[in-house]
């Protein structure tokens, strides 16, 4: 702050991420009118206040500790290095308040701490927080109709505040083991929000077990129809919209990119500090949501839901590399992923009756986890982050230059870790648990009545209710 | 007084919210307020829930 570009430079990055945290929050508005309209019309109350009321708790307890998390467990810790110190994040700092960079009060801070942190701290805790957010409420539209708002909240809460913001300093820094180590690179979070979302949203669903009459006594799938599709697609159009604002959250908007000291070369970069532009994101976010799109709309034969949820489906597969990709690399990523999780959906659903009733798990599961392991492949060789200590001790190959080299085992491994070691198996334990105390699923003849039915009022007073085939079903298997 | 006086030389100005020094307390504060919550939440839902369980059975009666 104490020349003129170096004051213009922290007050547009101020103003760059305050700007990605307000179109970021139409992501979340868009999954409460999504899961609002795949309700059906006697639970769909309560699953928007389930879906709201994860902002406030993950929000506090991401102030709590997610924050934190995020800086000193880049190690892993004990895989890399110890804790790391980070006293601007912890909640009882100074700088996780008003501040205006002068000298510190408290000891454990430096002037170079307030300096730094003072202006960007919030609106940089905010994308992370947003980023919450939408991990925890992927999982939250699997689950609807039957799932308890407590246990929801305690999963919420644990993928938002704790495994996924631990996925993130391993994967998703510049300084990460993984990063540091494997070479990992998932530059638009495929892995680090998406997998790891998709992989506890499958560990709950096993758990939980599908609605009441999803599926028949011989096994046969039955279609449980969505209360408003035009609900559902516009919540997928807004979910778009926030997304691009993810994508320019996911990049230092401005930073000196040349490693010499004579030069200066600005630049936006990933999130690893490795150059990228925001017109380069811009072409694979489109390319890659019309080939998602596309192939959605071929597979479904024109099925609203899922030629949307494809082209959703279509960007999280590229995500991973979109930092780097050609567009018209990025389109064919999205295409062949959204085939395969279409595909794998019903798949999983025939074999293991699994009742996923938006998708999410291939929407955001498998597509994310393609798509980490194809960008180890399409960007084998690129260095993923300046060495953090020691050049040149990467486990899966380095650059001539000592860098950490993306490479296919580390995606591959690090996709693992996304989707099983850190989104699947705590939070099946977590559910097991919720289970037990009987605080995962609501009783059978509340799922039965409705959700809704005896706490809200019909939300549509002037529509006379029909009965459709699907609750006849319900009904007569309840007898 | 709660804080600051005067603006005049901002490169100076750290913390500014009210009450510099208490942020100890403030975070045990949170800590309590989410944890009461989240405690009153699962009682309270599941009262409800015992509540329109035990409609729901004798409405099918």
């Amino acid at each position: 702050m104490d020349t003129d570009i170096g004051g213009l430079t922290v007050i547009f990055t101020e103003f760059y991420y305050w700007v990605t945290v307000v179109m970021m929050f139409l992501i979340h508005v868009g999954f409460c009118v999504y899961e609002v309209g795949a309700s059906r019309r006697k639970n769909l109350q309560h699953t928007l206040m389930k879906n709201t009321m994860l902002i406030p708790v993950i929000s506090v307890t991401f102030f709590l500790f997610g924050w934190w998390l995020y800086w000193g467990t880049v190690n892993g810790p004990w895989i890399n290095g110890g804790i790391s110190v980070a006293p601007f994040a912890t909640p009882w700092s100074e700088l996780m308040g008003t501040h205006m960079g002068g000298a510190p009060v408290t000891p454990d801070l430096t002037a170079g701490d307030t300096a730094l942190w003072a202006r960007v701290n919030g609106v940089f805790w905010a994308a992370f927080l947003l980023f919450s957010w939408t991990t925890a409420s992927i999982i939250s539209g699997s689950i609807i109709e039957r799932v308890k708002t407590q246990a929801f909240l305690i999963i919420a809460t644990i993928v938002g505040s704790v495994t996924w913001i631990i996925d993130a300093a391993w994967g998703w820094s510049p300084a990460g083991w993984m990063v540091q180590l494997m070479g990992y690179h998932d530059a638009y979070a495929s892995g680090v929000v998406h997998a790891i979302a998709g992989g506890s949203a499958l560990a709950v669903l096993i758990v939980l077990g599908p609605r009441i009459g999803k599926f028949g006594p011989n096994g046969e799938v039955r279609d449980i129809p969505l209360h408003n599709p035009w609900l559902v697609t516009i919540g997928l159009f807004l979910i778009y919209t926030g997304f691009w604002g993810f994508y320019a959250a996911c990049n230092i908007p401005i930073i000196d990119i040349d490693a010499t000291e004579e030069a200066v070369f600005l630049s936006a970069t990933n999130i690893y500090l490795m150059p990228t532009t925001l017109s380069a994101i811009t072409f694979n976010f489109i390319l890659s949501l019309s080939g998602g799109l596309m192939v959605g709309y071929m597979v479904s034969k024109a099925n609203p839901f899922w030629t949307y949820s494809g082209g959703l489906a279509g960007v999280i597969s590229a995500s991973a590399g979109n930092d780097l990709y050609h567009p018209i690399q990025a389109f064919i990523v999205a295409a062949v992923c959204v085939f395969v999780a279409y595909k794998m959906h019903y798949w999983v659903e025939r074999k293991f009756k699994i009742d996923d009733a938006v998708g999410a798990v291939a929407v955001h599961g498998y597509c994310g986890f393609f798509g980490v392991v194809i960008a180890g492949v399409l960007l084998w060789g690129y260095p993923a982050a300046t060495p953090s200590g020691d050049p040149g001790v990467a486990w899966f190959g380095s650059t001539a230059e000592g860098f950490p080299a993306i490479n296919p085992i580390g995606n591959f491994l690090g996709a693992i870790i996304m989707f099983w070691v850190l989104g699947f198996i705590p939070i099946y334990i977590v559910a097991k648990i919720l289970s037990a105390f009987g605080m995962l699923r609501v009783p059978a003849e509340v799922e039965i009545a409705g959700l809704d039915v005896g706490k809200y009022t019909d939300p549509y007073p002037n529509f006379s209710a029909a009965e459709p085939e699907f609750e006849r079903i319900q009904r007569s298997q309840q007898k | 007084m709660t804080g600051l006086e005067s603006f005049a030389n901002p490169t100076t100005i750290g913390p500014m919210y009210p009450f510099v020094g208490s942020e100890g307390f403030l975070t045990i504060v949170l800590v309590a307020a989410w944890l009461i919550w989240q405690i009153w939440q699962i009682g309270s839902e599941s009262r409800e829930m015992a509540e329109q369980s035990r409609k729901a059975r004798e409405n099918r009666k």
